[in-house]
């Protein structure tokens, strides 16, 4: 037999299979090269077969969204206020163009701004206000330097620095009376952008301090200018404003994920890091602020904490502080609350985590929001972990977190052993037969019997789980089963290539396990109370009789009568409760099928 | 085991067949929907660009962790992947296969520049495997062992058939597709289909090991 048509049958037989067709069917097509096609089949099966590798961490797999995004949201912005000229222009020197073409435009704008005004005129551009006839120079000596300078870190200052400028000028033409030209309005956007991404991709955090500094004095800026501005020109500022702050925002939280990554936090101009999980809050009064040497701290008792700069002491007086060990040994204050932040109207969540992403949590039915300004205190936020979180309502109906702290857990729980068909899984949170489960740190999760790809709902599942005091239940080892098969069950309990038995979601297919009571004519009778009817097309593994633990999948027919789909035979006699853990225990009946036993939990 | 990945093959299925099918890769309606999904993406649209990153990463994570042995370093590769699939969308035009051919070709690409740069500088592995929390001991071991034999088995492929078997048969992507990742004929991914199979066969059975 010629390469080709083996070739050719290989992949006729692979496409068959990948569509559904048995492989002994898709094979039987070819007879005469069967002993060819097979061992190269079952390889390109196993492989198919295997389970996907270790999964990337979710910390790196979060922050590397959020640069994508970042990134995109630079994109949108560049794109929505260039035109085809500007893009063209772009590619001769724009942000995003390599160094050299850059450095190039820079010379290029520099040597035109020296050559058309002379070094007097462009010294005398520099200090000139936004409605100078020089102003469109001095934005053009800007450019250069921008464009000529490489390092990271200065290029983030220069940018920091223009926004400031941008800032005096506005201030400038709002005393006057006036109303910011289109030239300062494009260039304060401009700068408003790359002063929050620079900042950003230097990992410095006192230059991103600066720029949220900026960005607040942006707001107070535009909040005064407001009454004096027509609409077009308010609008614009408010728009320039919302952009800044969805860059910050991106950027505040890519730093927050990677301070979950790990346990330490720079302090913002300082060379001494805090340790997260050290942080702890103080409210004993009387709290008073001070300077010594030039730097403020906050005494509390008879204690002196230095304040970390980059932290707002908001005038008003101090209720309370959050203090945190720095690396030093110094415990450092890393924000304060004023006397009218105590007084808002606070609301207190107390609750095991169902979820868990770095923008917000879920605590119960309640969803709480994390912002930059949110304190968490005492350790990572983790689904399962109990957290007493003090925060403000938003009016949508979530809690703003103003402070978030782990609680110890004590709660032990209970040892459970739950098994039945998956029907619904949102991140961390599965339910299955009805009843809900949250994924514990840590937790397994097997779900190798499933083909790769698919999804687990209306598979078989068994659950290890330990249920709480307050009803939640945390698994901790979660198995999806693999379907039932002609030869048994695989002795590799894993990457099934078979298409799963339960495929619906729907309740109307399920399995059970219990003891035969009764097999009369087609009728079979388990003690668990289930009837179901044996038909022509019921699979049988085993023989049935009564005693015999049997493992069931049902399905029931529009005449509401549950009909075997298969029947395997688990122990000819029953020996005891599946899954049954040591110590005395409860059934709980959630689902068809389904069962549930507790005990409590060992020690430790 | 092979006995009973067959026997699972040829095993139960519902009343009407086989109850679930392998997705429809080629599907009108899919392939729509992929498109509609690429031009939102081309006008950075944020939710079409989480879609695709939601997409993409892990299966980009995936193959290039089969083939470099290393989930450090693929996770940074796919960071650098998802980031050039951002800059390019918009030069992205369907030629008939579905966007992840177009997405596997720039990890490709990415991986044959990791191996050129390396081999000019060449680096120490400080760990081979990534941890997930959600491994115990005996998942982890187990699945070390697989793709240790796996990665045996592939390196005795040429590139071009180790991609072939990394795209179809652990990306699940069809013919066309890997064709226009690799940018060869269909006729040769079948070639190379057939020929890196029975390589891999030869390979496991002369070192005795076992996927």
């Amino acid at each position: 037999m010629i390469e080709g048509d083996v070739r050719t049958a290989l992949d006729e037989c692979l496409e068959a299979i990948s569509k559904g067709v048995p492989a002994d069917d898709a094979l039987a097509r070819y007879p005469q090269l069967i002993s060819e096609l097979r061992p190269l089949i079952e390889q390109a099966l196993l492989l198919r077969s295997l389970g996907r590798g270790p999964d990337p961490r979710a910390a790196r797999q979060e922050a590397d969204r959020i640069r994508y995004l970042m990134r995109a949201s630079g994109f949108r912005r560049r794109r929505q206020k260039q035109g085809a000229l500007r893009r063209a222009l772009r590619r001769f020197g724009g942000a995003g163009a390599p160094k050299r073409a850059r450095l190039a435009q820079g010379l290029a704008s520099f040597a035109l701004a020296l050559i058309v005004f002379g070094g007097l005129t462009a010294w005398a551009a520099v200090r000139a206000g936004a409605d100078s006839p020089l102003y469109g120079v001095k934005l053009s000596i800007e450019s250069a330097r921008q464009s000529l300078t490489t390092g990271d870190e200065d290029r983030a200052e220069l940018a920091l620095g223009y926004l400031e400028t941008r800032h005096r000028e506005l201030r400038d033409v709002l005393a006057g009376g006036g109303t910011p030209n289109h030239r300062l309005l494009g260039r304060l956007e401009q700068n408003t952008e790359n002063a929050v991404t620079l900042a950003a991709e230097t990992g410095r955090p006192d230059l991103l301090d600066r720029a949220t500094t900026l960005l607040s004095e942006q707001a107070r800026l535009v909040l005064a200018a407001g009454p004096q501005l027509d609409g077009d020109a308010a609008d614009r500022l408010a728009q320039i404003l919302d952009s800044g702050r969805a860059q910050h925002d991106l950027v505040r939280r890519l730093m927050n994920v990677d301070d979950a990554v790990g346990t330490t936090r720079p302090i913002s101009g300082s060379p001494v890091e805090v340790k997260l999980d050290t942080a702890r809050r103080i409210s004993s009064s009387p709290v008073a602020v001070e300077e010594q040497s030039g730097k403020s701290v906050i005494k509390v008792g008879g204690t002196t904490y230095p304040v970390a700069s980059g932290v707002q002491i908001a005038p008003g007086g101090v209720s309370s502080i959050v203090v945190a060990n720095g690396q030093d040994g110094i415990s450092y204050v890393i924000a304060a609350d004023t006397a009218s932040d105590s007084s808002r109207d606070t609301t207190r969540v107390v609750g095991r985590v169902a979820e868990a992403t770095s923008t917000d949590l879920r605590v119960g039915d309640q969803r709480i929001l994390i912002d930059n300004a949110t304190i968490i205190l005492k350790g990572k936020i983790d689904a399962g972990r109990m957290v007493a979180v003090q925060g403000v309502p938003d009016g949508a109906g979530n809690v703003r977190a103003v402070q978030i702290e782990v609680l110890p857990d004590d709660d032990k729980g209970a040892v459970m052993t739950y098994r039945g068909i998956v029907t619904e899984r949102q991140g961390t949170r599965w339910i299955i037969d009805g009843v809900s489960f949250t994924e514990d740190r840590g937790a397994e999760i097997d779900l190798q019997a499933l083909q790769p790809g698919t999804a687990p709902i209306g598979a078989v599942a068994q659950v290890d789980a330990i249920k709480h005091s307050d009803g939640t239940r945390s698994i901790r080892r979660l198995v999806v089963l693999p379907p039932l098969t002609a030869s048994g069950v695989s002795d590799r309990p894993k990457a099934s290539t078979a298409p799963p038995v339960i495929a619906s979601p729907s309740l109307d297919v399920w399995r059970v396990e219990s003891v035969v009571v009764s097999l009369e004519g087609p009728i079979l009778t388990l003690r668990n109370g289930t009837r179901a009817l044996i038909g022509a097309d019921t699979q049988v593994l085993g023989r049935i009789k009564a005693d015999a633990r049997v493992a069931v999948e049902l399905r029931r027919g529009a005449d509401g009568v549950a009909s075997a789909i298969s029947i395997q035979v688990l122990t000819a006699a029953e020996p005891g409760k599946i899954s049954e853990p040591a110590g005395t225990t409860t059934t709980e009946e959630a689902g068809p099928g389904a069962t549930l036993t507790t005990s409590p939990a060992p020690s430790p | 085991m092979k006995a009973a990945a067959m026997a699972e093959l040829s095993g139960v299925h519902g009343e009407n067949g086989p109850v679930s099918e392998a997705p429809a890769t080629g599907g009108a309606a899919q392939a729509i929907a992929e498109l509609d999904l690429v031009a939102r993406a081309q006008r950075y649209d944020a939710d079409a660009l989480s879609e695709i990153y939601e997409t993409y990463y892990p299966r980009v994570h995936h193959y290039l962790y089969i083939q470099l042995g290393d989930g450090f370093l693929a996770e940074d590769l796919t960071s650098d992947v998802m980031l050039q699939v951002l800059e390019a969308v918009d030069r992205y035009r369907f030629r008939g296969a579905p966007f992840a051919a177009w997405v596997f070709r720039i990890a490709r690409n990415r991986l044959i520049d990791h191996h050129r740069r390396r081999s000019r500088r060449p680096q120490v592995e400080l760990q081979d495997t990534l941890p997930s929390p959600a491994d115990g001991p005996y998942a982890l071991a187990e699945r070390s062992m697989e793709y240790a034999s796996v990665r045996a088995a592939l390196s005795g492929l040429t590139e071009e058939q180790r991609q072939v078997i990394v795209l179809k048969f652990m990306e699940d992507l069809d013919n066309a597709s890997v064709a226009q990742a690799l940018g060869r004929s269909l006729g040769a991914v079948k070639s190379l289909q057939h020929r890196a199979l029975v390589a891999i066969r030869k390979t496991l059975e002369k070192d005795g090991l076992r996927l």
